[in-house]
C-alpha cells in the first residue's frame, strides 16, 4: 500500500489511487471544475494544480495517479508521493485560473439559479481577486434552449466539457458538442438537433457554475431557500437515489444522489420532472362513499364506521369473500399491513393480488449501463414479497363480494379488463389519492397519498431495498397511506395495528418477512440494503 | 558539405520512384527487410543519435523503444502537418522527395512492428498530397509495399489524411485526435502516445525530416551519421531562412551550423544593406533573439544555452526597421486565433494578450499594460497540456524583455517608435 503525505500528514492509499479523489475522500479541498469522477479525465481548467515533490512545475491532480516507489527512491524513506495543495505557489495558481475564468464571465450571480452553490462563486470568494484587470469588452453569446430540460448561458460558461463528455460517455450519443475553435469555443447542440436524450438533466446538475441549468427549475426559487431531503424516484422499478429540494413545502427541484449500486451519478428525465404528475391532480381531503351518482365527503370515524358496518356482518367476516388487492406503487409496509389483514381473515391465495399487472417492454440501457426499466411501478418486487405472490395483476377468479384496492400510484392505468373484475365485487373500497377511474367505481374512496409524501421502503427490481422518505406534507384530511391500512385492518377486527411510526413497520418486516431478515431501519439506512438472495437472471451489462 | 536530403531537389522527376531508386533509393529498405530484426533497426537510430526534427529535439530511436510490447496493433504517424510560422523544409521533402520520407516511414514502421502507417499531410498542402498518393502507388507497383513485402513477411499499407487546417494539430496529441476522426484537442499526458496513441493503441509521431534521415543512417551507419553535426545533436539539418535576408529558401547544413553563417553567407545577408535586428531561431514558437546574442551554433543545446529553442529551424530575420510591438502583436494574433480552447489559461489568455498588444499598437496602450501581459504570460506558461501555451507566451515576453523601449514608447508617445525613426532616417537621406 502506498503511503504518501498530503499537507504533513500521511494517508495510506491503493496503488493506481487517483489523487484529487484521494485527497477529496479524505477531506481535503482541491479546488476543481472539469474533473467529474464519473466522466473521464479531461485535465482542461487547470483549476486542480497541485505540487508534488521530484516533479516539475505544478501537476493537474486530477490525472496523477499514485503508485508505489521501490525501497531506494521512497521520499524521505518512507513516503511514495509527497503532496502540497496549499503552497503559496498553488494558491498563486488557483488564483490565476479563476482571474481567466471570470474574464467574460457577465457576473450575473443576482439572476442566475445556480448561485448559492456555484463553484465559480465558492472558489473565487476564497482564491480568487475583488477586482479584474480585464478592461476590454467582454464576449458574448446569447442564452439558448438546447432541448426540453436544459438552457445555456454560453456567457457563463468556463468550457470544462463535462455536459459534452456526460453525453459521449454515460448516455453514448454525442448530442453536445464544442462549436468553434479557442476563444470562440462553445457548448452547443450537434447538427441542430435538440438535447433530448432521456438523461439530458444531468448535464445541468454536472454544470459546476450557471451556463447549463434546468429548464424546470428556471429562476423558480434560489437554492438557498430550499430544504433538501433524500428518498428515491418511484417513477419506474429502478429506484434512482434522490435528493429533493423542497420550499414552502412544494418540491422545487429533483437531482440524483450518489449510489453507486443504483444509480451511479445520475437519474434520468422521466424521474427529474415526476413529480409534475400530482400537479395537476384534484387531490381528495376525506373519505368518500357512494351515494346516488355521486359521493358524499364524511369524516374518517363515519368512513371506518360504515366500512365495518357493510363487511362484518353478524360480527363475523365471511373468509374467503374478501378481496384484498396491494399495490406496486405502494411501499414494503402498505403491503404488508395488507398481507396482515389478509392473514388475519384467513384468505386463500386467490383473493390477493397486485395491481396494476406486468408492464412490458424493454428497458432503455444506456453506454454507461445507466437503464430505465419498463416497469413504471417502483415496489412491484417489495410488493410481491410482501404480499407473498409470485405473479402480478388481477386474477380473474377475484370474485369475492368485498374487495379494497389500494392505488398508490397516480397514473390513470385502468383497462376495461381491470374493470369488469372491479365491478363483479358487491362492495368495493379503494384507497386512492385522487379520484382515479378505478376509485369512480368504488363503494368507499380512502383518501392516499401522492408518492413523495410517502415514508417506509421499497425494494427495486434488483432487490435492494431502500428508504422512502416524505419530502411534503401530506394535504389537510389525508393520512399516510399505512395509517389508513392499519385503521382498516382495526375496522375489519383485526389486531395488533398499532404502529407508532412506519420504522416499526419495517422492523417488524425485518423479523418476520424471510428474506427481508435483518434488513431493519438502520441496515437499509440511506443506500439501502441488497435482499438475503441469489441474483436472478440480471442483464448484465457491459459499460 | 555533401547534400544528404536534398540530394535530389535540383533533379528532373525528383518525386518519381525511378529517380529516387536510381540514386540508391530503397537499397535501405532492401537491407532491412532481409537482413535486420526491429530491434536491431531501433539500436541503430538509436545508436545514430538521431533527434526529432519537429520541434522537441526528442531522441527519436530512444521514443521507438518506448512502444511496449502489447498485444494491440501499434501505429506509426508521420508528422507531415507543417504550420509552424518561419517553417517550410517539410514541403520541399514532400515536394521533391517524397519516396525519401516514405522510405523513412516503412523502416521505422517494420522498427516499431507496425503494419499501418500514417501520413498526416497539412491540408494546404494539396499538391503535395497528390505527389504523396502518386508515390504510394508506385511503390506499391514495386512491391515494396503492401502485402508479404519482397516475401518478407511484413506486411504494411500507408494511409494518408490530410489536415483541415488547424495549426494545433501539428501537436502529436492533437494530430492523433484528430486521426481518430474527433476534433483536434491536445491530449494529457500521461499516457504518451509511444503506450497509448492512436484508438488507444501504442502509436510513435515521428517529424517528415526526422524520418527522412532514417534511411540515410541505415544505409551508411551510424558513424557516418555521427560524423555530421555535433555530438549532442548529430546529422544533417534543413534550415529555413525568411524574412529580410537577400536569399531566402531552404538550406542543407550540418547541426550546430553558425547562425551567423547561414545568415549571412547562404541566405545573403540583410536585404538592401540594412543592420540586423532580431531574429526568431526556431520558428515564431521560439524566444527572440537580438543582434547581440546571435552569434550561436545551430544545434538543440546551443540555441538552449542562448535562452531560445532550435525548435523547427524556421529561422525568421528581422531588420532594423522591424517594428517590434507590432510583429510582437502580429504573432500574437496568430496565436490567439489558433489556440484551440481547451485550457482555461490559453483560451483566455491569449487572446487577451492579442487584444492588449492591439490596443497598445493602435495608440491606446496604458502604461500598466507590459506588466500586464508579462504577467499573463505568467499564468499561461506551464499551465496547459500542450505546449502551444509556452509557445504562444514566447514571443510576448521575449519581445518585452528584449526590446521594451519600443513598446515603452508606443504607450507614452501612442505611435512606433521605429515608424519615427524611419521618418527621420528619410528625412536625412
Amino acid at each position: 500500500m502506498p503511503l504518501i503525505k498530503i499537507n504533513d500528514r500521511e494517508y495510506e492509499v491503493k496503488p493506481g489511487a487517483q489523487l484529487l479523489q484521494t485527497a477529496l475522500d479524505n477531506g481535503i479541498e482541491v479546488p476543481h471544475y472539469c474533473y467529474h469522477p464519473g466522466l473521464s479525465i479531461a485535465g482542461n481548467c487547470r483549476m486542480c494544480c497541485v505540487e508534488i515533490e521530484g516533479m516539475p512545475g505544478l501537476q493537474i491532480s486530477c490525472n496523477v495517479k499514485i503508485g508505489e516507489l521501490p525501497e531506494e527512491r521512497k521520499i524521505d524513506g518512507k513516503y511514495d508521493m509527497v503532496i502540497n495543495t496549499e503552497s503559496e505557489e498553488v494558491k498563486d495558481s488557483r488564483s490565476r485560473v479563476l482571474e481567466l475564468l471570470l474574464l467574460n464571465h457577465p457576473i450575473d450571480c443576482p439572476v442566475c439559479d445556480q448561485a448559492g452553490e456555484c463553484l465559480l462563486q465558492d472558489y473565487s470568494f476564497e482564491h480568487g481577486s475583488a477586482h479584474s484587470r480585464f478592461t476590454e469588452e467582454k464576449r458574448v453569446n446569447p442564452k439558448k434552449q438546447l432541448g426540453p430540460e436544459v438552457w445555456i448561458y454560453p456567457n457563463r460558461c468556463i468550457l470544462c466539457s463535462r455536459c459534452v463528455r456526460f453525453c459521449e460517455e454515460i448516455v453514448g450519443d454525442p448530442q453536445l458538442m464544442v462549436r468553434n475553435r479557442g476563444y470562440s469555443s462553445i457548448i452547443d447542440v450537434r447538427d441542430n438537433q435538440p438535447l433530448d436524450n432521456k438523461l439530458s438533466g444531468n448535464t445541468a446538475d454536472i454544470c459546476p457554475v450557471g451556463s447549463l441549468v434546468s429548464n424546470d427549475f428556471l429562476h423558480k426559487t434560489r437554492v438557498w431557500n430550499l430544504e433538501e431531503e433524500d428518498t428515491i424516484c418511484m417513477d419506474c422499478s429502478v429506484g434512482c437515489n434522490l435528493i429533493v429540494g423542497v420550499s414552502k413545502d412544494k418540491i422545487q427541484r429533483i437531482k440524483p444522489r450518489l449510489n453507486k449500486e443504483v444509480n451511479d451519478y445520475w437519474m434520468c428525465d422521466d424521474g427529474r420532472i415526476g413529480y409534475h404528475a400530482a400537479d395537476e391532480l384534484e387531490r381528495l381531503q376525506s373519505p368518500l362513499i357512494k351515494e346516488g351518482d355521486g359521493f358524499r365527503p364524511v369524516s374518517w370515524t363515519e368512513v371506518f364506521d360504515f366500512i365495518a358496518d357493510k363487511t362484518v356482518a353478524n360480527g363475523k367476516l365471511p373468509p374467503g369473500k374478501i378481496g384484498i388487492i396491494g399495490s406496486a406503487y405502494g411501499t414494503n409496509e402498505e403491503n404488508y399491513l395488507l398481507k396482515k389483514i389478509a392473514d388475519g381473515l384467513a384468505l386463500p391465495e386467490g383473493n390477493r393480488s397486485l395491481y396494476p399487472g406486468e408492464m412490458e417492454g424493454d428497458p432503455i440501457i444506456f453506454k454507461s449501463g445507466f437503464r430505465i426499466s419498463p416497469d413504471k411501478t417502483p415496489n412491484r418486487q417489495g410488493a410481491l414479497d410482501m404480499l407473498g405472490l409470485k405473479n402480478s395483476g388481477l386474477a380473474d377468479s377475484l370474485d369475492s363480494k368485498i374487495v379494497y384496492l389500494l392505488q398508490g400510484g397516480v397514473h390513470d392505468l385502468m383497462t376495461e379488463s381491470v374493470s369488469e373484475i372491479l365491478k363483479k365485487s358487491e362492495f368495493l373500497i379503494v384507497q386512492s389519492a385522487y379520484l382515479s377511474d378505478e376509485a369512480k367505481l368504488a363503494d368507499v374512496v380512502l383518501p392516499g397519498t401522492f408518492h413523495y409524501e410517502k415514508n417506509g421502503t421499497m425494494t427495486n427490481d434488483r432487490n435492494r431495498v431502500q428508504r422512502v422518505r416524505g419530502v411534503v406534507q401530506t394535504p389537510i384530511g389525508v393520512k399516510e397511506d399505512w395509517e389508513v391500512i392499519a385503521e382498516f385492518g382495526e375496522a375489519l377486527g383485526i389486531k395488533n395495528f398499532s404502529y407508532e411510526s412506519v420504522d416499526d413497520i419495517t422492523d417488524e418486516i425485518a423479523v418476520s418477512v424471510n428474506e427481508y431478515e435483518g434488513i431493519t431501519v438502520e441496515k437499509v439506512g440511506s443506500l439501502g440494503s441488497d435482499l438475503n438472495r441469489e441474483k436472478e437472471s440480471v442483464q448484465e451489462i457491459a459499460p | 558539405m555533401e547534400k544528404i536530403l536534398t540530394k535530389n531537389i535540383e533533379t528532373e522527376n525528383s518525386h518519381r520512384i525511378g529517380v529516387y531508386m536510381e540514386s540508391g533509393g530503397y537499397e535501405a529498405w532492401k537491407k532491412v527487410l532481409k537482413e535486420m530484426s526491429p530491434e536491431e533497426v531501433t539500436d541503430i537510430v538509436k545508436e545514430s543519435g538521431l533527434r526529432g526534427r519537429g520541434g522537441a529535439g526528442f531522441p527519436a530511436g530512444l521514443k521507438w523503444s518506448f512502444v511496449p510490447k502489447v498485444d494491440k496493433p501499434k501505429y506509426l504517424v508521420c508528422n507531415a502537418d507543417e504550420s509552424e510560422p518561419g517553417t517550410f523544409k517539410d514541403r520541399l521533402l514532400l515536394e521533391k522527395d517524397p519516396h525519401m520520407m516514405l522510405e523513412g516511414i516503412v523502416i521505422a514502421s517494420y522498427a516499431i512492428k507496425a503494419n499501418t502507417a500514417f501520413v498526416y499531410i497539412r491540408g494546404e498542402f494539396a499538391n503535395q498530397t497528390v505527389l504523396l498518393h502518386e508515390a504510394i502507388q508506385e511503390m506499391k507497383d514495386k512491391g515494396l509495399l503492401g502485402k508479404n513485402i519482397l516475401s518478407s513477411g511484413y506486411d504494411l499499407e500507408i494511409l494518408v489524411t490530410r489536415g483541415a487546417g488547424a495549426y494545433i494539430c501539428g501537436e502529436e496529441t492533437a494530430l492523433l485526435t484528430s486521426l481518430e476522426g474527433k476534433r483536434g484537442y491536445p491530449k494529457i499526458k500521461p499516457p504518451f502516445p509511444a503506450v497509448e496513441g492512436y484508438l488507444r493503441s501504442p502509436t510513435i509521431v515521428n517529424n517528415v525530416e526526422t524520418l527522412c534521415c532514417v534511411p540515410h543512417i541505415i544505409s551508411k551507419g551510424t558513424d557516418w551519421f555521427k560524423s555530421i553535426g555535433t555530438e549532442k545533436s548529430s546529422g544533417p539539418k534543413l534550415y529555413c531562412v525568411s524574412g529580410h535576408v537577400r536569399n531566402p529558401g531552404v538550406f542543407e547544413l550540418p547541426m550546430g551550423v553558425p547562425l551567423k553563417e547561414l545568415i549571412f553567407d547562404h541566405a545573403g545577408g540583410i536585404l538592401h544593406n540594412r543592420k540586423l535586428k532580431a531574429v526568431i531561431p526556431g520558428g515564431s514558437s521560439t524566444p527572440v533573439l537580438t543582434e547581440s546574442e546571435i552569434d550561436i551554433n545551430m544545434d538543440f543545446d546551443s540555441v538552449a544555452a542562448a535562452g531560445s529553442m532550435l525548435g523547427s529551424a524556421g529561422i525568421i530575420v528581422m531588420d532594423e526597421y522591424t517594428d517590434m510591438v507590432d510583429a510582437c502583436y502580429n504573432l500574437s494574433k496568430f496565436y490567439a486565433h489558433e489556440t484551440c480552447g481547451q485550457c482555461t489559461p490559453c483560451r483566455e489568455g491569449v487572446p487577451w494578450m492579442k487584444t492588449i498588444l492591439g490596443r497598445i499598437t493602435n495608440g491606446k496602450g496604458r502604461r500598466r499594460d507590459i506588466d500586464l501581459l508579462l504577467d499573463i504570460c505568467k499564468s499561461i506558461e506551464k499551465r496547459t497540456i500542450c505546449p502551444f501555451g509556452d509557445a504562444a507566451v514566447a514571443p510576448v515576453k521575449s519581445y518585452i524583455e528584449k526590446f521594451r523601449e519600443e513598446f515603452d514608447y508606443y504607450i507614452e508617445y501612442k505611435k512606433s517608435m521605429i515608424q519615427e525613426n524611419v521618418k527621420s532616417l528619410n528625412a536625412v537621406n
